[in-house]
């Protein structure tokens, strides 16, 4: 029985065509896993370990050379208005203001215009941009950006909330920031929500739940569930006594991967 | 906000409602620019402009007088300008620059048209773009003013002859830029696009063709300019009226006055072109 806006994964084995030969390369390896509806999902590996490759998997945008992929019943063959997903960088359109960023995905959707405007409003205020909806990208900072997408990602209420190291082109300060807000809109939506990051410190601070891959071809090296309380301030928690327990127990458990390997 | 570390109690009182209001820096701003200093550093530079057009001219009148130079050949500034005087208030040019102009605006609006659409089915369809990318190369290396007599043969010395001729300098540019522009786009606005469902025509008309804008423009640009080109190149080979009649009918009679005359009309005439399509494009292109 599959949840009924969880992610099952089966098996999945991918190959990589190298470019100009006829060879293939691995990149997954027989990675199975499932996620229950809610669940906050971290997905955390080295760089080429097959992470986004996953992630763009449940996102419908790539098919897994073998095994299968579900969101929620349904074979994720093509993408889904239920899916929004979130990139390292803002991704936003620049000949659109802030706003009309944010209503995209209800444009196309043929949501009416007065839907679109009141959406965005709300998301504004939510990310603190209300007061720059008429502003193009290029006005914007790149932290106000990245919140901007964050608007969009939400606007269309989706059940699955995709993020590929959305928080890792932004300086320190600001990335904490962002953190916390996404954490805090998480918490009040509940979608569930699977977060790609090379940063083992974010995936803890962020997620339910932390599973770390291999390096390349990726394997599942550990799947654990982050029993630290919600809601969640992350400012406090870094300084938490059992959040620096579970970082520490994970970053051994993963030096001895790396020692052995 | 405030530098000026405080203890609680300062806080409280008078001081958190000034920074509330807003005036919260200890130190005023600087001064405002002085537009005194931008007006005259505008002066300067228009006077040194005129500067170089005294100094050119001046070089020009001075060489032909002294006699280093034949004013036969070279005219002088103050003939030239006696011809742009006599033949602008008699409007014995105006029937030419008015056929230039028409057949200048029919190739441009025409080519670029036709270029865009080019541009954009190329663009959309990789299948069709492999098969004629060669071709588009080749006609797009070949020099296109070479087909001029074959235009004249084709369709006369009226105004279909120079309008062909403009199209076909005007249209590549669109054509190319166009398909540049398309494939320059973000390709995590492609993914964000495909992420949320857009269909093909909404990838069309959400992404594609407001992201060719830019390029577009800068064609446009182009080929305004190059319209014009093909147009008196074709007039001057041969045609009933028009500016580059014009410029062979005076360069034959030996009036060099003549030719630079209209050469002058000519130029004004493509900077206004590009100037018009400039306004129009920062218009568009607000968001940049």
């Amino acid at each position: 029985m599959n949840p009924p806006s969880g992610i099952r994964i089966e098996g999945v084995t991918h190959y990589f065509a190298k470019p100009g030969s006829k060879e293939y390369t691995p990149v997954l390896s027989d990675v199975s896993l499932e996620a229950r509806a809610g669940q906050f999902l971290a997905l955390v590996g080295p760089s080429g370990c097959g992470k986004t490759t996953l992630l763009n998997m449940i996102a419908g945008l790539v098919q897994p050379t073998h095994g299968k992929v579900y969101r929620g019943e349904e074979l994720a063959t093509r993408p889904d208005r239920d899916v929004a997903y979130m990139l390292a960088r803002a991704a936003l359109f620049p000949w659109r203001t802030a706003q009309k960023n944010v209503e995209l995905g209800l444009e196309l959707r043929g949501a009416p215009r007065q839907e679109r405007a009141d959406t965005a409003a709300r998301l504004l205020e939510l990310t603190g941009l209300k007061d720059f909806a008429k502003s193009y990208p290029s006005h914007l900072s790149q932290g106000m950006r990245q919140r901007v997408a964050l608007a969009r990602t939400f606007a269309l209420k989706p059940k699955f909330v995709l993020m590929d190291e959305p928080f890792s082109a932004l300086d320190a300060q600001t990335k904490l920031a962002h953190q916390e807000e996404f954490v805090r809109i998480w918490e009040q939506t509940r979608t569930t929500a699977v977060l790609v990051t090379h940063d083992l410190a974010e995936a803890i601070l962020m997620a339910d739940r932390v599973v770390v891959f291999s390096p390349r071809p990726g394997r599942i090296k550990a799947d654990l569930e982050i029993q630290l309380p919600r809601p969640r301030d992350l400012e406090t928690l870094r300084f938490d006594e059992r959040y620096r327990d579970i970082h520490e127990r994970m970053w051994m458990e993963l030096k001895q991967d790396v020692d052995h390997a | 906000m405030s530098t000026v570390p405080k203890t609680y109690s300062e806080t409280k009182g008078n001081e958190e409602s000034a920074t509330a209001s807003g005036g919260d820096a200890a130190l005023p701003p600087p001064p405002a620019p002085s537009r005194n200093w931008r007006l005259y550093g505008n002066l300067t530079t228009q006077a040194l402009r005129i500067g170089v057009l005294v100094l050119v001219c001046g070089l020009w009148q001075l060489s032909t007088s002294l006699g280093w130079v034949d004013p036969f050949l070279v005219s002088t500034p103050w003939d030239v300008a006696r011809f742009l005087v006599s033949s602008l208030s008699s409007g014995d040019i105006w029937p030419h620059v008015q056929a230039t102009v028409t057949a200048t605006l029919i190739a441009f609006v025409v080519g670029s048209l036709a270029g865009i659409v080019t541009g954009l089915v190329l663009s959309v369809s990789p299948r069709l773009n492999a098969v004629l990318d060669p071709y588009l190369t080749i006609a797009n290396a070949m020099p296109r003013v070479a087909l001029a007599p074959l235009f004249l043969l084709w369709f006369g010395l009226g105004q279909t002859s120079k309008v062909m001729m403009g199209i076909s300098t005007g249209y590549f540019i669109l054509v190319l830029n166009t398909h540049a522009g398309v494939k320059a786009i973000d390709p995590d606005l492609k993914t964000i696009c495909h992420v949320m469902g857009a269909n093909r025509l909404q990838m069309f008309t959400k992404l594609i063709l407001p992201a060719a804008v830019p390029a577009i423009f800068a064609g446009l640009r182009l080929s305004v300019v190059y319209s014009l080109l093909g147009v008196v190149l074709a007039e001057m080979l041969a045609s009933q009226a028009g500016m580059g009649q014009l410029l062979q009918y005076y360069a034959g009679l030996f009036q060099v006055q003549g030719v630079f005359g209209v050469l002058i009309c000519l130029s004004l005439l493509a900077v206004a072109g590009t100037a018009v399509v400039g306004a129009v494009e920062n218009r568009i292109l607000r968001w940049q």
